[in-house]
């Protein structure tokens, strides 16, 4: 496989290009991870794909070994595991919030104490996620990064 | 497991430093003037406060917790602190009378509400200064 890399006269110019005889796992691979590291999350729903906006996603939940994205309407299916999508999305406020759930810090509505130094935030969609007393520290320090 | 071990030390110590200051205290009170202290007494503190130590393991657990477990690991917590200082009094203290220890274990209820309703107000401000910070960043990103 050949890599071409040209020189792009703006940010807007940007672009990843794929030639390839035919859609292999591995040309699919170098597609889901660009379009990750854009402003989309690739999603499946059966066996359909989606492309959804990372804004509109308020949280991504590990439920065994499979990872879903919840928006306000839907839920997908992610094929990436729960600790990429954490370093991946770390800078777009997401941030996780116990062993199994990345929450999306910007659809949070309000905190409220739970037990124990725990907390729970509720989303923008009324649903309440707990914040374990592990990753409380770390929440309150993005919040206090802005 | 270093990091447990560490808590817990400094829980111990903690436990020690104020259960000393609390026998000296009542000592110079005049409300338990039988204490000498002495070597036998040292070592008596120190064996209290090891046990006292010991509820603080139950809050350690790694595991993420449901609602209802961590309401029964309170009241476990709460009970494990009542049977130790109540076994304590009675055998330590020589405290026998049903009426005494009523009121010890009555004492051990208020004293660990007051606490758990300190936490409480803690957690309460703690959550609205995290709403004040979130509400900043979402006018940041808007």
């Amino acid at each position: 496989m050949r890599l071409t890399i040209r020189k792009a006269a703006s940010p807007e110019e940007e672009q990843v290009i794929l030639e390839c005889v035919e859609m292999t796992k591995d040309f699919e691979d170098i597609k889901e991870y660009v379009l990750m590291k854009g402003n989309v999350v690739v999603g499946y729903i059966e066996e359909r794909v989606y492309q959804i906006p990372l804004s509109d996603i308020l949280y991504f939940e590990a439920v065994g070994e499979q990872v879903f994205a919840y928006t306000a309407d839907d839920i997908y299916s992610i094929k990436n595991r729960l600790y990429e999508i954490e370093e991946l999305y770390s800078d777009r406020k997401f941030i996780r919030c116990s062993k199994s759930v990345v929450v999306n810090i910007l659809k949070i509505e309000s905190f409220r104490p739970a037990l124990d130094s725990r907390f729970y935030a509720k989303m923008k969609n009324g649903e309440e996620i707990l914040i374990s007393r592990m990753y409380a520290k770390n929440i309150k320090k993005k919040l206090m990064e802005g | 497991m270093r990091e447990v071990a560490g808590k817990l030390f400094s829980n111990f110590l903690l436990i020690y430093l104020f259960l000393t200051a609390d026998m000296a205290v009542l000592s110079g009170l005049g409300i338990n003037p039988g204490i000498s202290v002495g070597f036998g007494w040292e070592i008596n503190m120190l064996a209290r406060s090891v046990f006292l130590t010991l509820p603080g393991l139950i809050f350690n657990s790694k595991r993420e917790l449901s609602v209802w477990e961590t309401v029964v690991r309170r009241v476990l917590h709460f009970c494990i602190i009542e049977l130790i200082v109540l076994f304590n009094v009675y055998f330590g203290d020589g405290v026998r009378t049903p009426k005494a220890l009523i009121i010890v274990a009555i004492s051990i209820f208020i004293a660990y509400l007051l606490v758990f309703l300190g936490e409480c107000f803690l957690s309460f401000s703690e959550a609205e200064k995290m709403n004040r910070m979130l509400a900043e960043i979402k006018k940041k990103n808007d």
